[in-house]
């Protein structure tokens, strides 16, 4: 098995000067190549946790060791190379007056020559379905294409790691599907993803392995559909699995062994049909 | 059962409106009507006009954006057209998508005596109120604090008890709970749920089918700023023609069921709801076992 | 942040102190902050310091108010202790005196006087913080000011409002910078010029999302009839008592006194 290219070891975190613990002995390791959803309440720890990955937060106690180097003795901007980190408003960071500028910035404060610049931020916008819009004005575009103009402007920077916080929030199904497409288009491509979300449906959907936290403790880990097999559990995290694990959960006579729309109805017609 | 009142509370007949800098109409031609103690969703794409149409029901369209409006909207009897803001406020509580900025004051108290205030309202009558609506959101223990300190669901509790203070006899929620977890989605909707079963009428636009499918007696359908359908929620949330074409699902379980009856199998009852999938699925699969 | 929220939590505390009418409290803070320009009697200035630091038990905030106090007092005082010795130029008992410094035993204790005018007003300033709702004295003066001359409640409700947003704006500028630095972007730690340059444009998204607020609290305002009578009520009742009208007299007595010690001759520091 390779290296791991995130491992937390024994992380906690406490905000001060308040001393709200956040983070309470959270062990962690994330594989190049994986597709990993963070799940669990507001107030849970997602955020601290993954604000770790790019050195944002430091560890209190415990380590985060990012491509093998210690996120301590590492700034934000050195880790940009390697982590990209997508916040969940993109108004937080919009503020050039093109799109091409925009997804130029990141680049530019890594010391990348004008060539490569120009060369990464058309590959990019190609990439996440923007190219039109190269000149136009951040600001006229809709939410949706917004939210992928921030995912550019981080991936424009090359990070073999992206971190996307709550990448569908505020946009309907439609706009969820194109965005999530984009992200595992990446992730096919060899990035390693890593999600925070409250949208389970999302996550049946598209991630492979899921990590459930509750009050800053790490409570499960593990492929998805295994994951959300673990109804009660969940529920002391307060997260609720799409309807037909629940359901699954509720008709124990029957033994789902997949728990999609088609896995179910599958099953069912086998039931009745002896297929 | 709760009591739904033949006698509409809103009535919306031909409704259009294009925004001052906007091309096209944002809602064009619609009209329907509301009952008194009905829960209504209203479901579309981005873009569909749900936002506003609802600014239209609480005087927000015309009064704050202003633009071309026909056609007309009746609530509680009053035309948006010329009643005030505050004058319809005190018939529709509207709860918006951002709750923070909803919020004005530095303790919920505040906040939720502020309108009644601004209302010129006897201060007894205040104190009554206050205390009805902080024990209906389930707020009482944290009146003094700060929203600083409130979590998202909290936060959108105290931005309907501030509505509810004044009364009204409709509560509008525009994706109130879109920005919450679903903790936080949960604790806003058992309030609401409680209060349409004291007889308010709700209207709530949400983009969760499956919270729908649960509340919602009927469901408003809109696509690029036209009604496209009005039906019980039933109805709606089977027409997988009418929702796929928009890009919504109906509930898994609804799409099992929907699936299983295409391929032959009678289901006289689509269902909604898990509850309901649950001894539709055993009864289907004891047909089954027996055959 | 953080100390702006403690503070406003502090103030919201229930006590004898804090149930005092804000309008009292503030026209007690207005006399006292002149004592010190009146006089620079130390005995006068030390007997207000210490009445008003016995008096913040009753409040409930002795452990916090000592403990703040603690900090800022060496700094404040301690700059004036070193520096006035040097430019006093009159008495007698001298301590040191080499080639241009000259340094006598009154020059200490004027010294010292001056850093007491100081600490009073810093004690009664921040006493008062610590004890009165900022909201509830924009409130009551709003009130007052409707009541009397019929003005609107527009400037109490902006200050009001300012302390709602003011954590929310300062939350938004941390996240937007968060996400520069995720982008690269080196911000602290290369100069004043530097700084300048990489922050300008962090106010891009502050700005914009400033705006947007401001139109909802626009909409809100409005949906919550702010302005629909002109004659507004207030929740909270407002009668000057006995105890209100004992706070401002503490105040105009303490000053009455300091302007007797000036007008009979002993308003300056005893030496």
């Amino acid at each position: 098995m390779s290296e791991p290219i995130i491992r937390v070891q024994g992380l906690w975190h406490v905000y001060m000067p308040m001393e709200q613990l956040a983070l309470k002995d959270v062990n962690l390791e994330i594989y190049p190549g994986e597709f990993i959803a963070l799940v669990g309440q507001n107030g849970s720890g997602k955020t601290t946790l993954v604000k770790h990955f790019n050195g944002l937060l430091k560890p209190t106690r415990g380590a985060v060791i990012v491509n093998g180097k210690d996120t301590r003795n590492a700034s934000v901007s050195e880790l940009a190379s390697t982590v990209g980190y997508v916040f969940q408003n993109p108004d937080h960071q919009i503020f050039a007056e093109t799109v091409r500028e925009e997804v130029s910035f990141g680049p530019k404060n890594l010391g990348f020559d004008s060539n490569r610049i120009k060369e990464t931020t058309e590959r990019v916008l190609a990439q996440v379905g923007l190219s039109e819009y190269i000149d136009e004005m951040p600001f006229t575009l809709g939410r949706g294409q917004r939210q992928r103009l921030a995912v550019a402007s981080v991936l424009s920077m090359e990070p073999s790691v992206l971190i996307i916080d709550e990448p569908t929030t505020g946009l309907d199904w439609g706009e969820s599907v194109r965005m999530m497409e984009l992200v595992r288009t990446l992730n096919e491509k060899g990035h390693t993803i890593i999600m925070t979300t409250h949208n389970m449906a999302i996550v049946a959907l598209y991630a492979k392995r899921v990590c459930v936290l509750r009050l800053g403790e790490k409570i499960l880990d593990g492929p998805t559909s295994c994951v959300f097999k673990e109804v009660e559990k969940l529920k002391t995290a307060f997260v609720s699995p799409p309807q037909l694990f629940r359901l699954s959960d509720l008709m124990q006579a029957h033994e789902f062994d997949d728990c999609t729309v088609d896995g179910v109805t599958r099953y069912f017609l086998r039931l009745l049909k002896g297929e | 059962m709760k009591e739904v009142y033949n006698m509409p509370v809103i009535e919306v007949r031909e409704l259009s409106f294009t925004y001052r800098n906007g091309k096209a109409p944002a809602v064009s031609d619609i009209s329907f009507s509301v009952d008194r103690g009905e829960f209504v969703g209203i479901i579309g794409p981005t873009g569909a006009g749900k936002t506003t149409l609802c600014r239209c029901l609480t005087g927000v369209v015309p009064h704050i954006y202003s633009g071309k409006l026909s056609g007309e909207v009746t609530v509680n009897g009053l035309d948006v057209k010329v009643a005030s803001i505050a004058e319809l406020a005190q018939s529709v509580g509207f709860v918006q998508q951002d709750a923070e900025s909803q919020l004005l004051m530095t303790d919920i108290e505040k906040e939720v005596v502020f309108p009644l205030e601004n209302l010129g309202i006897p201060r007894g009558e205040m104190r009554r109120r206050l205390e009805y609506v902080l024990e209906l959101v389930r707020l009482t223990p944290y009146r003094k604090r700060h929203p600083f300190y409130l979590s998202g669901g909290q936060k959108q509790r105290v931005v309907l008890a501030s509505a509810l203070a004044m009364n009204p006899d409709v509560l509008i929620l525009d994706e109130a709970t879109s920005e919450l977890d679903p903790v936080g989605a949960e604790e806003v909707l058992s309030v609401v749920a409680e209060i349409n079963r004291q007889g308010k009428t709700v209207i709530l636009i949400e983009h969760n089918m499956e919270e729908l499918a649960q509340y919602a007696d009927r469901i408003i359908v809109l696509d690029r700023g036209r009604l496209v359908a009005d039906a019980p929620s039933r109805d709606v949330l089977s027409d997988i023609a009418l929702l796929s074409g928009l890009q919504i699902y109906p509930p898994q379980v609804t799409q099992v069921a929907i699936n299983l009856a295409r391929a032959g199998i009678q289901i006289d009852r689509i269902p909604i709801t898990i509850e309901e999938a649950r001894s539709t699925f055993e009864e289907v699969a004891g047909r089954g076992l027996r055959g | 942040m953080s100390a702006v929220l403690e503070m406003l939590e502090t103030a919201k505390k229930q006590s004898p102190v804090h149930a005092v009418d804000p309008r009292a409290k503030s026209l007690w803070l207005f006399f006292l902050i002149i004592v010190p320009i009146v006089t620079t009697n130390q005995w006068i200035l030390g007997t207000i310091t210490l009445f008003i630091l016995l008096l913040a038990p009753v409040a409930g905030i002795g452990r916090k108010l000592y403990r703040l106090l603690l900090t800022t007092y060496p700094v404040l005082v301690g700059f004036i202790m070193l520096t006035w010795p040097f430019f006093y130029k009159g008495g007698t008992r001298v301590l040191l005196d080499w080639a241009f410094i000259h340094v006598t035993v009154e020059g200490v204790i004027y010294a010292f006087a001056m850093g007491l005018r100081i600490v009073m007003a810093v004690t009664a300033c921040t006493f008062f913080v610590m004890t009165t709702d900022i909201m509830e004295l924009a409130s009551a003066v709003g009130e007052s000011c409707q009541n009397r001359f019929g003005w609107s409640f527009t400037w109490p409700l902006m200050i009001i409002s300012s302390f709602k947003f003011l954590p929310e704006l300062m939350g938004d500028f941390i996240t937007i910078e968060q996400s520069f630095l995720s982008r690269g972007a080196v911000i602290r730690g290369h100069g004043v010029v530097h700084w300048l340059k990489s922050v300008v444009p962090l106010f891009i998204p502050l700005i914009d999302s400033t705006l947007r607020r401001a139109q909802n609290i626009a909409t809100a305002l409005q949906l919550k009839a702010f302005g629909a009578n002109k004659k507004r009520t207030f929740f909270v009742e407002r009668h000057m008592g006995a105890r209100d009208y004992l706070f401002i007299l503490s105040g105009a007595a303490a000053l009455a006194f300091a302007i007797y010690a000036r007008i009979a001759g002993f308003g300056h520091a005893i030496l």
